[in-house]
């Protein structure tokens, strides 16, 4: 027998017990670094065979050595496969002894901010308005008799004051917490010119406490002066805001009244946001919500801030904030708004 | 006011109408209607009998067994214990089956063993009158089985009505019915009081003088005299309309003088001849301390702005407010004289509040009375009371029939002229928006609310005002009318046209609403509460007199004491949110408010604070004219509260309690939002923030040096006398939103693109003194001479212990090193390493550790 049958019968012989070595069941890194040192390490068996080689004729050497080569090769790869799957099964198996009870609470990143209901319902508001081109206006809340009643013609000692419960500042005369956010229309017009398109949101006043009222509460005032402004706009620009924000479906109507600052004057319904206008509990069976005050601006009030009464017209609207914020959100209890309680104010959203 | 419709249908038809359309025709009109009450006290049978026969009950002394005839059918039987049950009298008879006032059922009883088919009514058990004296005794001419509630005129409808001040003429039914007249286009029906009655040989002047002091205390004063009345219980049908108005039936005079105030709007007094001293009734000032018990019982010392009605003696009546006790109509009261008069409305209502009576009278007084109405008035009160009289006479009661005189004293000594005012038609149609109304429409609508066309020229239409519509004085005021009577819902929807708005809006407006938005993104919760607090707030606080915020402005009439002054800090509000939560266990709330501070610059003390220099200054929504006046300063404030604990323990974290610093992260967040970061935290002298731990709060600064407000941990002498836990108090933080706003506005440069060479980091461990702020750090990094590649520290550990020497700590830093133009070496870095530490040392003492 020649060197080289010799030679590749040992390959044979190798391949066959390498074949073995690596037909049983799933061999982990271990057992494959093993079979590496069994093969192909420094007294491995493949290296073992390539010492024979310098026994083989000189002219079967390089047949020999291509076949030695090719064995060997064929070891590392499947090594080298076997080592791969080995590594994989290792981590699926150290990943499956690591479950999380995926069920368990956790805080929040941050608390949960909110805003209050009456900021949400001013922002819905004063959106529907600019939408309308109007400005914001501000005024201040403690204010001078001048710019809450006087100029709105409530005239000195009249019953009209009373149809506003007044808290009055101590240490001072004619000084009172604004009763209404009208004395933003008199700041409006005496430092702005006409053409004027205004709405003006704030906290008012009055001494009055019970289920319906607290002494300090929100209105929004809203007034546009200009040359032939007429009663048809008013009912217009009424109707369209409060559509804006309740819904497009909703009508609005007017009943005569009296404010002594508007003439015309009157109030204004919406149709029940609950019941659509068909009679419910909110609306007591009347189909309509009373909203707000209205009218065109008396002259009175005109001339109170030496605009000229016969070529401007105009006219103001105003309506307390809390009361539609409570329809929009459906809030039973005014007093609630005002006393801080978490687990009511917590549950609205930070934004609008 | 409540309107009775039997009551209003004397004076315009108004039967074939429902209550419900009534009231919408009121509402329409501006009358709003409050409620619609329908008014049937009896229900089921309760009628007129005759009591046949009256027989002692077997078993009872104080019982009679009646047998009671009703008309048809057989005799009821009866038990009655009234003493004036007898034969013979006609009776109310509630049968069985019937619902008296009370809710008091009638059933077939037995009383003492004898059975009993139904009652025999006294007036109280009819809800009447409070009289027990007995059972009814109705006239003989009374039908048998006729309904009581129609002999009685007890059932009706009564449609209560919200009269806007304006509408003084409405305080009587007949303002009402004229103003559904012109509505309606039905005729009104005004009463003619019978002047025949009158005797003219009988005069008012040979009783009464009338003097008026001429000082505006009255226009008109009229005194009619009627002789040989008496007090008797007036007719059932006058004593009803009293009581479904809503006042009670006295007798026939007060109620005679109450029912034509009802009906005219016109308050009117009836006075005892006797008691007026002298024949002369003075309309004067009361004499300052001059006294006076009125109907009411009470004894009131006056003062000179009221006004008193009074003989040559003593005040006897309290002017437009309430009669003296001493002049009243009395059970023997024969002859009177009736006051119908004008009482100077401002006075009257300044009396009223002073004493603090409100009567039906001053009411009306304070919002005018009709001055040529009065000599109707006082005819129709006497011929009220002339033909109540008669009607007793009719059922047999023995009342005198009086005398009228034939002239009343009508004192009247400035006459005024009835009011004009024009009316332009295209001025009409320009303001209603309505083009096609006409002039004859118009005209009627007017006319029919009793003014007068008394000229016109063109489109120009003169009208004569009514005597009782005081609020009609201009133009618009007839154009109200108009369009109300012709109705508001004809008006057309349309919108202005208008030029583009030029106005700006002032920028802290939408400022405050995106603040609330950010604010509540950082993760806290908005609250809003009223802006009120008290002496004791400042004394919680620890806020002396001389402290800015103790100058606040006070109110003059609060609600509760604890209400009595407007905040000059929003703390107060706050710790009572987190009082209230906590009462409900609601701990750890993050909550803030944003919201005006007041102050009154009157009693701010000579004692100065940089800190609070600001509250001297009007906030920014005062307009610039307002400035000017002498008012109270109002600043713009955002304020919060952090509630302990900062988090609550789960299971994968301990409870975490909330200190100082996560107040700062809550207020960077939220200003950096704006681009506001570098604010500069001091440390608090003590008498400027009293209620915050001296320790554990810090005044914050601009970089341009304006206060921006504070923050830090509450004073534990605060949060005790609070009630709140002092050992782990809140985190407070208070600033004043117009510095935001004013550091947002500051422009801003920022670097456009980014560094191409990557940055080189090193850690740096410094010891320096224990007094050594993180800020003094910054301020020496930010004054690195020899800064080239330096761009950012950020600060990492803080320690002090082991291994640092007593009265040390160590301060670590992680720096950054970048170069625009190249890659650094570590050479490059160690060069400025070195520079960087040499500064330290010299500004800090730091020597690295």
């Amino acid at each position: 027998m020649s060197k080289l049958n010799e030679c590749v019968q040992r390959i044979d012989e190798i391949k066959g017990a390498f074949h073995e070595d690596t037909a049983n069941a799933a061999l982990n890194s271990r057992a494959v670094e093993d079979l590496k040192v069994k093969y192909l390490g420094r007294k491995g068996l493949v290296t073992a065979l390539m010492e024979t080689l310098k026994e083989v004729s000189k002219e079967d050497k390089p047949a020999a050595g291509k076949i030695i080569n090719e064995m060997r090769k064929g070891i590392e790869e499947k090594l080298e496969t076997l080592r791969a799957s080995a590594e994989e099964g290792a981590l699926d198996e150290s990943l499956a002894a690591q479950r999380l009870d995926v069920s368990l609470p956790v805080a929040a990143m941050q608390s949960k901010g909110s805003l209050h209901p009456v900021t949400l319902m001013r922002r819905i508001i004063l959106d529907a308005f600019r939408s309308l081109g109007f400005t914001v206006y501000d005024g201040p809340e403690v204010d001078l008799d001048f710019y809450n009643f006087g100029a709105l013609n409530f005239k000195d000692d009249h019953p009209a004051r009373d149809m506003q419960d007044t808290f009055f500042i101590g240490d001072r005369t004619k000084t009172i917490l604004r009763t209404h956010t009208s004395n933003i229309q008199i700041h409006a017009m005496m430092h702005e010119k006409p053409p004027l398109r205004v709405v003006a949101p704030g906290r008012t006043y009055r001494c009055d406490s019970d289920i319906t009222h607290t002494p300090m509460f929100h209105q929004v005032e809203g007034f546009i002066v200009d040359q032939n402004i007429d009663m048809g706009d008013m009912k217009g620009v009424i109707d369209q805001l409060l559509k804006a924000v309740f819904g497009q479906d909703l009508s609005t109507r007017l009943r005569p009244s009296f404010f002594p600052f508007v003439e015309p004057g009157a109030e204004f319904d919406l149709q029940c946001v609950s019941c659509r206008g068909k009679g419910c509990r909110i609306c007591k069976n009347t189909g309509w919500l009373e909203i707000g005050g209205l009218g065109m601006i008396h002259p009175n009030v005109f001339e109170a801030v030496g605009y000229d009464s016969e070529a401007y017209t105009g006219f103001a609207f105003g309506f307390g904030l809390d009361r539609i914020a409570m329809l929009r959100y459906g809030l039973s209890d005014l007093r609630q708004l005002f006393e801080g309680n978490q687990q009511f104010l917590g549950q609205f959203p930070t934004h609008p | 006011m409540r309107i009775s419709l039997q009551w209003l249908n004397d004076y315009i038809d108004i039967q074939d109408l429902t209550p419900e359309h009534l009231a919408g025709e009121l509402t329409q009109l501006g009358l709003e209607v409050e409620g619609i009450e329908r008014i049937e006290p009896l229900k089921g049978d309760v009628v007129v009998g005759q009591i046949l026969k009256a027989e002692q009950h077997p078993n009872a002394d104080k019982l009679r067994v009646c047998q009671v005839s009703v008309g048809a059918g057989d005799p009821l039987k009866i038990v009655c214990g009234a003493p004036n049950a007898r034969d013979g009298i006609k009776v109310v008879v509630a049968r069985i089956g019937a619902v008296l006032p009370g809710d008091f059922k009638i059933k077939e009883s037995k009383i003492r063993g004898e059975p009993s088919f139904g009652m025999l009514c006294s007036e109280q058990e009819l809800g009447l009158s409070e009289s027990q004296d007995g059972i009814i005794e109705l006239p003989a001419s009374a039908a048998l089985g006729t309904a009581i509630s129609s002999l009685y005129a007890m059932n009706d409808t009564i449609i209560e009505i919200g009269l806007t001040p304006n509408r003084s003429d409405c305080l009587g039914i007949i303002g009402v019915a004229r103003d559904l007249s012109a509505r309606l286009k039905r005729p009104l029906k005004i009463p003619a009081p019978v002047q025949k009655r009158s005797q003219e040989s009988l005069q008012s002047s040979s009783h009464i003088t009338v003097q008026l002091s001429n000082n505006g205390e009255s226009q008109r004063f009229c005194a009619l005299y009627v002789r040989g009345v008496r007090a008797v219980p007036s007719p059932q049908w006058l004593q009803r309309r009293v009581q479904h108005a809503g006042m009670r039936p006295i007798n026939l005079i007060v109620d005679a003088t109450n029912y034509v105030m009802l009906e005219s709007g016109q308050p009117i007094h009836a006075y005892d001849e006797r008691d007026l001293q002298g024949k002369v009734i003075q309309v004067r000032r009361a004499k300052e301390g001059e006294e006076l018990t009125t109907l009411d019982g009470q004894k009131r010392k006056l003062s000179a702005t009221d006004i008193v009605i009074a003989d040559s003696q003593k005040a006897v009546g309290l002017a437009g407010v309430m009669g003296g006790e001493n002049s009243e109509v009395k059970a023997d009261t024969a002859n009177i004289l009736i006051e119908v008069a004008h009482f100077n409305p401002t006075l009257v209502r300044k009396t009223a509040k002073r004493y603090a009576i409100h009567t039906e009278a001053s009411h009306r007084f304070e919002r005018g009375v009709d001055l040529q109405n009065i000599p109707w008035v006082a005819r129709r009160v006497a011929e009220l009371i002339y033909q109540g009289a008669e009607e007793l006479r009719a059922l047999g009661i023995d009342v005198p029939l009086p005398e009228i005189a034939g002239q009343a004293v009508d004192v009247c000594p400035n006459a005024v002229a009835p009011g004009t005012v024009a009316l332009r038609m295209p001025r009409l149609k320009q303001i209603t928006a309505l083009p096609d109304i006409t002039r004859d429409q118009v005209v009627g609508i007017l006319e029919s609310l009793g003014f007068k066309l008394s000229d016109h020229k063109d489109d120009r239409l003169l009208f004569t005002v009514p005597s009782w519509r005081h609020d009609i004085e201009r133009e618009i005021d007839l154009i109200e009318e108009v369009a109300r009577v012709y109705g508001f819902d004809k008006i057309p929807l349309k919108l202005p046209l208008m030029q583009i708005s030029h106005l700006p809006e002032h920028p802290l407006i939408d400022f405050l609403d995106q603040n609330k938005i950010t604010l509540a993104s950082c993760g806290l919760s908005e609250v809003i509460t009223f802006p009120f607090m008290h002496a004791g707030d400042l004394e919680n606080m620890g806020i002396k007199d001389s402290h800015p915020l103790a100058a606040a402005v006070r109110l003059a009439n609060p609600l509760v004491e604890q209400q009595g002054l407007l905040r000059t800090t929003m703390l107060p509000g706050l710790i009572a949110s987190v009082l209230e939560n906590r009462r409900h266990g609601r701990q750890g709330v993050k909550i803030f408010e944003a919201a005006r501070t007041f102050h009154e610059p009157a009693k701010f003390s000579s004692a100065s604070s940089a800190a609070w220099a600001h509250v001297k200054e009007q906030g920014g929504h005062v307009p610039a004219k307002a400035r000017n006046d002498d008012r109270p300063i109002e600043r713009n404030r955002v304020a919060a509260i952090l509630d302990q604990p900062y988090s609550e323990k789960t299971w994968n974290q301990p409870e975490l309690k909330v200190d100082f610093f996560h107040g700062k992260q809550y207020l960077l967040q939220w200003t950096s939002a704006y681009g506001v970061q570098s604010l500069r935290f001091e440390p608090i002298q003590a008498e400027d923030f009293p209620w915050l731990h001296p320790g554990a709060a810090a005044a914050i600064w601009t970089q341009r040096g304006r206060f921006f407000g504070y923050l830090g941990q509450l004073h534990p002498r605060t949060a005790k006398a609070y009630g709140l836990d002092f050992q782990n108090t809140p985190v407070v933080f208070e600033v004043d939103l117009e510095v935001l706003l004013e550091e947002w506005q500051v422009k801003r440069s920022y670097a456009s693109g980014s560094a191409k060479f990557p940055p080189v980091s090193r850690d740096l461990a410094l010891v320096v003194p224990e007094a050594v702020t993180y800020d003094a750090f910054m301020k020496s990094f930010a004054g690195f001479k020899r800064r080239k590649y330096l761009r950012e520290q950020h600060l990492f550990d803080v320690y002090q212990g082991t291994n640092i020497p007593a009265g040390k700590k160590s301060m670590a830093f992680s720096l950054v090193f970048q170069a625009d133009d190249k890659t650094l070496t570590d050479k490059d870095v160690e060069k400025e390493v070195e520079a960087l530490l040499t500064q330290l040392k010299e500004d800090l003492s730091a020597d690295i550790r």
